[in-house]
């Protein structure tokens, strides 16, 4: 492989080391060198108060039950999910495999919102229940521990349903089959055999569930807040959107370094167990899979199938739906209840709302476009180059989509509360924090498919290009990128996507002006504005739905939620 | 796979963009600008306010205001006012305040704020038309509207409750809520108010909390939750009642026999502001009879002025029937109102 000349190579790793400097490794630091300060003195202070505090050590508690006990949740279901998909005679089993994975369409938030609109204390079900049988009492209050952990579960049950889902395919199917043919039943195949096999997939997919529900923000806001109970995430935004303290804002970092720890070692694990291996890559050779022929449970299974499918994704979208069309928050969704007017005060009255949509859309094309251009650069420099500190480089890209969203947006308030020196600006309270913050955050998504795609490019033709006496950046420019713009035009959707529906970095750091969809619509909700809300989310939910099918069209079936 | 899609996609989420800004312009105005008595000095350029005002009616407030001022661009951060005042204090750290004015619900923030030297001092041009209780003896800040902490209860109820006693009756054991006094300005006034009071005491605290009452995060999940039926009765804001009343939600209220939490909701100009005509010019704006009879038609606010007829059916100010509030009192002792409330109620 050619090296690049020495003034080139270090141009570009100098512009590229520039720009993680500003977006990943100054805000982060800022947070360390926050969170070992108090009173403006060198001191662990902060450390001291955060742990002392008893509502923080509450709050560790809480996420660590809830996130432990949605892991668990989602683990039997999706494990047993993925089984019945890949490895039984289940009618419909390809609608299933699609249909399964739906919960990712919808934001874990709205989905909160949803099931407070069922399950909420005068939720469509326990009202039903209480007019059917009399009850003064709900059915079932869905604020609290035990609301979150189910809607957690809901929404993250497919992550570990894909994990397995790739070992299986990937499984050899004739030790399955060796034990069947020595009378072994089914259901002891899949315990003695499957399960044991599978254990590597399961446990990578729980851990990702893990750390993913210890990171959510939007679920345990909108089901714990009214109930008084807080996780680390929720903890934190509290401590910095409400209180007045001094050091408010150290304690406050000291508290999101412990969360980032906890964080830190649910990824330390993970790791551990894909053994450094990207489980999402299917390979090896193709086996056809033993099918188990399910009898007479074929039915009672396609109706539990059926039922997921159900609860997971019908009923949430139904019940948000029909509180957005109801004219005033708590009537029944009769007939002479139901109105448009919810819809059209938020997208006609509400300038915030509007705002919002608009504010999404733009951030989420420019975040896009940049981190396109920029992972370009990043990913060649990591796998065409042999420069030392690409690994470091390879690390910093992906330090902000690791840490929890909260974390990250504290260290971008600490980063840029103060105005830059020499050009005095201040980027808090502006648009452009949620720029750099979600080019930061999802930085690791594009650097991750152009790799992908530079590693499949032969370094030949680019000496070709050389050789002829095209410099670096002509070479680069007429070469590689024309290669990789596939991968290039990937990673840009992969990046959309997810900032359209961004809700933990955006609650803490928006502003008059500068909100986005998602802030608008957990404002409203936390204000009380139920109905506009519910027809917010329902806008959001149609505005995902739309960039998912343009996406799916655009890349051929090959990416989209 | 080449280019075009991904240049169409980009032109696709532009065009959107574009048109959505484009209908992003102020809606037709509401009320039409009557000639105001207000001769503002030439307002212009923009401001900011940070207010727990609810969001429809600081809505109506901006499209209003800026109808009134063409040459003024309002901004509104809305929030609950914990959250406000959090805001502020950030952003005084980080060494610039972005707000002009600062319009949350209670005075006692406003002591705070008076005491760490935020606010200019103002004279608005209708002050005098303000009793002395809507306004600050020293001059820093007047009450843009009033707010009343009053019972609320769901229409189905029975019986309903006629006073803060009748809290206690086991007819709403365990159906009663008490908006918390951590995230709510207006709520930390009620409880301090009937808290010193003789009649009540921390004993009427206890009482509620053996009769089942549970907090409510804030006064508007609490409107909807009384709406809802999920608890009977609950003390809340009077205007937030009479907002959703004509739309047929099942909730009112009544004015307690002892009388209301009584509470002027303050604004003030911070001494930072970098537009204090434009600043000037909406405290004016408010105060002003034209701004009041906005308040009333779209707030459902009572007129902090006597020239201003109330809502329908709501008493005019000087016949409301109210509790003592020492609002000095309740910025001094804050913190042990809220560590009693805790320890009651938990955080």
């Amino acid at each position: 492989m050619r090296r690049l000349s020495i003034d080139s190579g270090q141009a570009l790793l100098a512009f590229v080391v520039l720009i993680l400097t500003i977006l990943v490794v100054y805000p982060l630091a800022q947070l360390v060198i926050q969170s070992i300060q108090y009173d403006q003195q060198w001191s662990l202070g902060s450390y001291v108060r955060a742990i002392a505090d008893e509502s923080n050590l509450l709050a560790l508690r809480h996420s660590l039950e809830i996130s432990i006990a949605a892991m668990l949740g989602a683990t039997v279901l999706g494990t047993f999910l993925a089984w019945l998909v890949a490895r039984t005679d289940l009618p419909g089993r390809d609608f299933f495999r699609t249909a399964f994975v739906l919960p990712f369409l919808i934001p874990p938030f709205i989905g909160a919102l949803a099931w407070l609109q069922i399950l909420g204390p005068v939720g469509y079900l326990n009202k039903i229940h209480m007019a059917l049988t009399g009850a003064s009492e709900p059915l079932w209050n869905i604020y609290g521990p035990a609301g979150i952990v189910l809607v957690m579960m809901l929404h993250e049950y497919p992550t570990v349903f894909i994990s397995v889902l790739g070992g299986l395919a990937r499984m050899n199917p004739e030790l399955e089959e060796a034990a069947q043919i020595s009378g072994s039943r089914v259901f002891r195949v899949m315990r003695d055999i499957t399960l044991p096999l599978m254990m590597p997939p399961i446990l990578a997919g729980a851990l990702l569930v893990f750390i993913t529900n210890l990171a959510n923000f939007g679920v345990p806001a909108i089901l714990g807040f009214s109930d008084n109970y807080y996780v680390l995430t929720t903890q934190i935004y509290r401590a910095i959107t409400r209180s007045t303290q001094p050091n408010m804002l150290n304690i406050a970092a000291a508290t999101s370094i412990l969360l980032a720890l906890v964080s830190g070692l649910g990824i330390f694990l993970q790791r551990f167990y894909l053994g450094g291996k990207e489980y999402a890559v299917i390979s090896g050779k193709s086996m056809q899979p033993n099918i188990v022929r399910l009898g007479a449970h074929r039915y009672w299974l396609f109706a539990l199938a059926s039922v997921v499918v159900l609860v997971t994704v019908v009923a949430p979208l139904v019940a948000i739906l029909l509180t957005a069309l109801v004219r005033a928050y708590g009537l029944p969704p009769l007939p002479e209840n139901l109105t448009l007017q919810n819809f059209y005060d938020v997208l006609m009255l509400n300038q915030s709302a509007r705002r919002g949509i608009v504010n999404s859309l733009g951030l989420a094309v420019a975040a896009a476009t940049i981190i396109s251009l920029l992972s370009a650069f990043i990913a060649y420099i990591i796998v065409k180059t042999k420069m030392r500190g690409r690994a470091l480089l390879d690390f910093i890209s992906n330090a902000p989509y690791t840490l929890p969203g909260t974390v990250v947006a504290l260290a971008m308030i600490l980063a840029w509360l103060k105005p830059i020196p020499l050009i005095d600006f201040r980027l808090y309270n502006t648009i452009w924090i949620l720029l750099v913050a979600y080019v930061a955050r999802y930085l690791a998504f594009g650097v991750r498919t152009a790799a992908g795609s530079l590693a499949q490019v032969h370094s030949s033709l680019e000496e070709a290009a050389r050789i002829s006496g095209a410099g670096w950046l002509q070479s680069f420019r007429d070469i590689v990128v024309p290669l990789i713009r596939p991968g290039l035009f990937a990673g840009w959707f992969l990046v959309f996507i997810p900032c359209l529906r961004e809700l933990t970095i955006s609650a803490l750091l928006w502003s008059t002006r500068n909100e986005t969809i998602g802030v608008v619509v957990f404002s409203l909700q936390q204000s009380g504005n139920t109905a506009a809300s519910a027809a917010l989310a329902v806008i959001m939910v149609i505005v995902l739905l739309l960039a998912n099918l343009i996406t799916r069209r655009l890349t051929g079936d090959k990416l989209g939620y | 796979m080449n280019v075009k899609p991904f240049s169409r996609v980009l032109v696709f989420a532009l065009l959107v963009s574009g048109a959505l800004g484009a209908c992003a312009t102020p809606p037709a105005p509401t009320v039409a600008p009557a000639a105001s008595p207000v001769v503002a000095v030439e307002a212009k350029g923009k401001i900011t306010l940070y207010t727990s005002v609810p969001q429809p009616i600081a809505d109506k407030i901006q499209s209003d205001f800026q109808t009134r001022f063409p040459g003024v661009t309002l901004d509104i951060f809305r929030s609950g006012t914990s959250e406000v005042v959090a805001k502020i204090m950030t952003e005084k750290t980080g060494g610039e305040i972005i707000a002009d004015l600062v319009w949350v619900a209670e005075p006692s923030t406003y002591e705070d704020f008076k005491a760490q030297d935020l606010l200019l001092k103002y004279t608005p041009t209708e002050a005098a038309t303000l009793s002395d209780e809507m306004k600050d003896k020293d001059g820093y800040y007047y009450a843009g509207r009033l707010i009343n902490m009053v019972i609320a209860y769901n229409t189905a109820t029975d019986p309903k409750p006629t006073s803060w006693k009748d809290l206690l009756s086991p007819a709403y054991k365990g159906k009663l809520a008490f908006p918390s006094p951590l995230n709510s300005g207006a709520a930390e006034g009620a409880v301090k108010t009937l808290a010193d009071h003789p009649n009540f005491g921390w004993k009427y605290f206890d009482d509620l909390k053996a009769n089942g009452a549970k907090q409510a995060s804030n006064n508007s999940t609490l409107r909807d939750q009384i709406a809802s039926g999920e608890f009977k009765v609950g003390v809340l804001l009077d205007y937030m009642v009479r907002e959703v009343k004509p739309k047929g939600a099942a909730i009112d209220f009544v004015w307690p026999d002892e009388g209301a939490v009584f509470i002027p909701s303050p604004i003030a100009i911070l001494k930072t502001t970098k537009n204090p005509a434009a600043a000037k010019a909406f405290l004016d704006f408010v105060l002003s009879k034209q701004g009041q009879e906005t308040m009333v038609k779209l707030g459902f606010f009572i007129p902090v002025r006597a020239d201003v007829t109330p809502p329908e059916g709501a008493p005019s100010l000087d016949k409301i029937k109210r509790l003592a509030t020492d609002w000095k009192a309740v910025t001094r002792d804050r913190q042990a109102t809220k560590d009693k409330w805790t320890e009651l109620f938990g955080k």
